[in-house]
């Protein structure tokens, strides 16, 4: 593979990264409290972090997500997409190793939306990875 | 061989600094959206809209947390059911909750036939592995009630968010 094939792969990747966490984020930044309900859901955390991850974790997202799109520190949100997805697939196997019934919170904070499940673990692993590819790639100095 | 320190890793500066700009921003806007969230616990907590749509015969009541049971308690839409044994309800219940033990549920008939329809009917007893709310509720929705709810986390769960609002009210006055 060319190194320019390379840089094409890792751009679509980092553009598709970007465009799952500031979709993903909209919901959630206008609607604290309905994300609230949904971390709560997952009976992990005491109130007061439950309020301030429902608070801050959707500008993150936000803020990875714009970083990616156009390039700037894409590394360090590489680093913490790597992070909010680890975060991500514990809270979701614990809960289902739990047996809860609950929807995911990923995308909306509507009790209709995606349940939890095996499906869900795999597409957090997926973004996991190609975070890392863009982590490694930009190391490597390109 | 010297360990080199995790801040002088590539990009973990610029993370730090993602993580400043998404806190303070998150923190301020959420402190003027109308849908944001009171960051400490307590009885005068902002009212939300909670998501929960009625349900149809043989359907899933949903699992509530604390968080939701608390919003939907705070505005009075809702109802308190302990599915319990008389005198476990005897010996401490959610302030306000009413008694149909899921064990006696055909001698309480005339009580679930007198159920409001409006509020939500939220069963709970002590907590997991407790399943008596679980039980009790799927009987409320087989019986027709469309507004049923089961907080899982229970009484237990209840009085230690109400111990806390409790000191921290008696803490500001």
């Amino acid at each position: 593979m060319t190194e320019r094939s390379k840089n094409i792969i890792v751009l679509l990747i980092r553009w598709l990264l970007a465009a799952v966490f500031i979709y993903a984020s909209l919901d959630k930044i206008w609607n604290p409290a309905g994300f609230a309900a949904s971390i709560d859901n997952y009976r992990m955390l005491p109130y007061m972090l439950i309020a301030l991850m429902a608070a801050i974790l959707p500008w993150l997202e936000l803020a990875c997500g714009v970083a990616l799109l156009l390039g700037r520190w894409q590394a360090g949100a590489a680093l913490l997409v790597m992070g909010m997805n680890a975060v991500f697939i514990v809270a979701i196997a614990s809960a289902m190793a739990r047996g809860l019934d609950i929807s995911c919170g990923c995308f909306t904070t509507s009790t209709a939306g995606a349940r939890i499940g095996a499906q869900k673990v795999l597409e957090d692993i997926g973004l996991f990875l190609g975070a890392l590819v863009v982590y490694l790639h930009r190391m490597h100095g390109k | 061989m010297r360990c080199s320190p995790i801040a002088s890793w590539p990009g973990v500066r610029h993370a730090i600094y993602l993580t400043i700009i998404a806190a303070v921003t998150g923190l301020a806007a959420n402190a003027i959206n109308p849908r944001g969230i009171a960051i400490r616990c307590t009885a005068s907590q902002p009212l939300h809209e909670v998501d929960l749509s009625e349900l149809r015969n043989g359907e899933k009541p949903p699992l509530l947390g604390t968080v939701q049971v608390r919003q939907l308690a705070d505005r009075g839409g809702a109802l308190f059911i302990d599915a319990r044994t008389a005198s476990e309800y005897a010996a401490g219940h959610i302030a306000g909750a009413i008694n149909i033990p899921y064990e006696e549920l055909f001698a309480h008939l005339e009580v679930i036939n007198a159920l409001p329809r409006e509020p939500w009917l939220i069963c709970y007893c002590d907590g997991p592995p407790c399943d008596l709310s679980h039980l009790l509720a799927m009987e409320l929705v087989n019986m027709g009630f469309v507004r049923v709810a089961i907080y899982e986390p229970g009484l237990e769960a209840w009085q230690q968010v109400a111990a806390t609002s409790s000191a921290e009210e008696a803490h500001h006055d």
